[in-house]
């Protein structure tokens, strides 16, 4: 990931540029008052507003250099970003419709003939998983499942 | 005496026996699977522990935790990849004895290791816990305060070789915390209309997304079939062999207790430590070193294993993690009503006595199983990840969902998760992150009583006690001190 120290140090610096901005606008006791909650939230902010400075300057220097870690992946990987795509059709599922045991049978499946285990295998997978975590949590452990 | 009989009973009943084998099981599966790893495995198995009583619940974590560091070296010797990063070490000599043809011998001195180093790890803790926690009683909120920032300071050591990534890391793990009501002032902070950040990030929905479902989507990005293949065969350690490990053994355990004990060491430090006395210490190996050399397993292997029991003492007695395990282990207690740090000794009695007593079975647990159960260890490494990736998911999702039953907390694992990703392929370490999310409220919540208390002598009153400049002095030495020992065009 050669923009990996960049892009992290530029989203720490924007974050904390945004935070800090929301912390001055917002009603409230002042940082001088004994015991401001904004004390705190400046120095929290302020410290990942230096570190994400620096990184984004060391980031800069690494591209300029050629020195920055390439990582020994390939860099675009269109399974990791379908897998990641289920992931949130799964969560937008699982919030909006419900339906623990199917959302997650159908989840477990295309995960796995995805990343290609055989047909049979994954059926016989899935179908074993989602209903010993359904009993597991909401038979032993009492948890609402959605 | 009566809180003796208690946690006794608590241990030897069967919900405690069972919590112990199967906190060993499972720890020494997620140690031998490379990826997975102590800490992983504790965040995935708290949900499953809500139903358990605290002492019971410690017992099964605890266990977990021991074995994971044993399990770490079954894939080191077999297919030369560390279970776990405490395991590196275990790889110089593992494998090529495992090449050499003998993986039985090289798992046997790993296991008779790691049962020594839990052992010795479990007689400091014992020792030394009580005397440190009587001590910190004495501690109010400006030494916590500053402790907390010691805390902080020694991050420096988690941050692996790039320092400034892991204060970066360290500062984002600080600013988490902010979100929710602030508990002095009563004003709530960064939590963008959500009811469900009140009460602020919850911590577990964090350590799964960022140890699990981040390590799902490397996963899935490899895709690795097969994690690897290994036969073992029956071999077994001789009389002699036992009394030429036995010292290494001894001196990995003492060095593993040790830098257990110091925030921010930990295992992956100790082992090496550890490679190192045996190399400079043994003029007679039975074999070169990083050729096979048992000496070469044994005190990496005794010194991981002794740094549990080490790094127990300043969560247990302060409150204040050491490693990443431990940060989990304290999301843990306080789920279960739990607070870390001297009280612990004194309002809960029977789970620290549960502890130490379930501790010793876990010792006789890890040898059994470890020696019973070679074979299938020896099978968990050819286990392909591709089937492991969505299992994994799926129990990190329900994990979440569980600690408060809201579908919110699946969304902020999965933005952990993904965040956690990026944060890895940037190469930057997730431990000081967590380790911030303890300490930034225990040193904001502090700071500000010490304010109260304070009037009118404000900051002053951080000066005036000296635990507390003491403290802040150890924090000054520990944030500087990797700053000057490393390379300066690295900072």
């Amino acid at each position: 990931m050669r923009y990996g120290t960049l892009g992290v140090g530029a989203a720490f610096t924007i974050l904390a540029a945004t935070l800090i901005g929301l912390t001055v606008s917002e009603p409230g006791p002042a940082v001088n008052d004994m015991i401001s909650p904004k004390r705190i939230t400046f120095v929290f902010t302020g410290l990942l507003a230096l570190f994400g400075l620096l990184l984004t300057c060391r980031g800069l220097r690494e591209i300029r250099t050629g020195s920055g870690k390439t990582g020994n992946v390939r860099q675009t990987d269109r399974r990791l970003f379908i897998f990641m795509a289920l992931c949130v059709l799964y969560a937008a599922a699982l919030s909006t419709l419900g339906h623990f045991l199917p959302c997650t049978f159908v989840l477990i499946l295309t995960t796995l003939l995805l990343l290609g285990v055989g047909r049979g295998r994954a059926a016989a997978i899935a179908s074993l998983f989602s209903p010993a975590v359904f009993a597991v949590f909401k038979t032993l452990l009492g948890v609402p499942l959605p | 005496m009566d809180t003796l009989l208690i946690a006794l009973h608590n241990v030897f009943s069967l919900p405690g026996l069972l919590s112990v084998f199967c906190g060993t099981a499972i720890g020494i599966f997620v140690g031998a699977m490379p990826g997975l790893g102590p800490s992983m495995g504790v965040a995935l198995l708290i949900p499953l522990t809500f139903a358990l009583s605290p002492s019971i619940s410690l017992l099964l974590l605890v266990s977990l935790y021991l074995a994971a560091e044993y399990g770490g070296s079954i894939s080191a010797v077999l297919i030369g990849t560390p279970g776990t990063a405490a395991a590196t070490a275990t790889v110089m000599d593992g494998y090529p004895l495992c090449r050499a043809g003998f993986p039985g011998k090289a798992l046997l001195t790993s296991l008779t290791a790691s049962t020594a180093g839990g052992v010795a790890g479990g007689i400091g803790l014992m020792l030394a816990s009580q005397p440190v926690a009587a001590f910190a009683l004495r501690f109010g909120p400006v030494e916590y305060c500053s402790l907390g920032i010691l805390g902080l300071a020694v991050i420096a050591g988690l941050s692996g070789d790039d320092l400034l990534k892991g204060l970066g890391a360290a500062a984002l793990g600080l600013v988490l915390t902010l979100a929710g009501v602030d508990p002095v002032s009563g004003t709530t902070r960064f939590t963008f209309g959500f009811y469900e950040l009140y009460e602020g990030i919850p911590f577990l929905a964090a350590l799964i997304g960022l140890f699990a479902v981040a390590e799902v989507f490397v996963m899935v990005e490899r895709n690795a079939k097969r994690s690897g293949r290994a036969v073992i065969s029956r071999e077994v350690l001789s009389g002699a062999e036992l009394r030429h490990i036995a010292p290494a053994c001894m001196r990995g355990s003492l060095i593993g207790t040790v830098v257990g004990a110091v925030p921010g060491a930990g295992a992956s430090i100790a082992c090496w430590i550890a490679y190192d006395q045996e190399k400079r210490m043994t003029r007679r190996p039975d074999r070169p070193f990083g050729q096979g050399a048992l000496r070469g397993i044994a005190g990496p292997e005794a010194a991981n294993s002794a740094t549990v029991g080490g790094a127990l003492i300043p969560l247990l007695t302060l409150g204040m993690p050491g490693s990443p395990t431990t940060a989990v282990l304290i999301g843990a207690l306080v789920i279960h009503g739990l607070q870390p740090g001297p009280k612990l000794f004194t309002d809960h009695l029977d789970v620290v006595y549960s502890l130490f007593a379930g501790l010793t079975v876990s010792y006789a647990a890890l040898y059994l199983l470890g020696r019973l159960g070679m074979r299938l260890w020896v099978g968990i490494v050819s286990i392909p990840q591709a089937v492991l990736a969505p299992i994994i998911f799926g129990l990190s999702v329900v994990g979440a969902y569980s600690i408060r039953s809201l579908t919110f907390d699946i969304w902020l694992t999965l933005g952990f998760g993904f965040a956690g990703y990026v944060l890895k392929k940037a190469h930057f370490p997730p431990a000081p992150l967590i380790l911030a999310m303890i300490l930034g409220p225990m040193v904001e919540s502090n700071y500000n009583r010490a304010l109260l208390m304070a009037q009118q002598d404000g900051h002053l009153i951080f000066l005036q006690s000296p635990l507390s400049v003491v403290l802040l002095a150890l924090a000054v030495v520990a944030f500087f001190y990797p700053i000057f020992r490393r390379n300066p065009d690295k900072v």
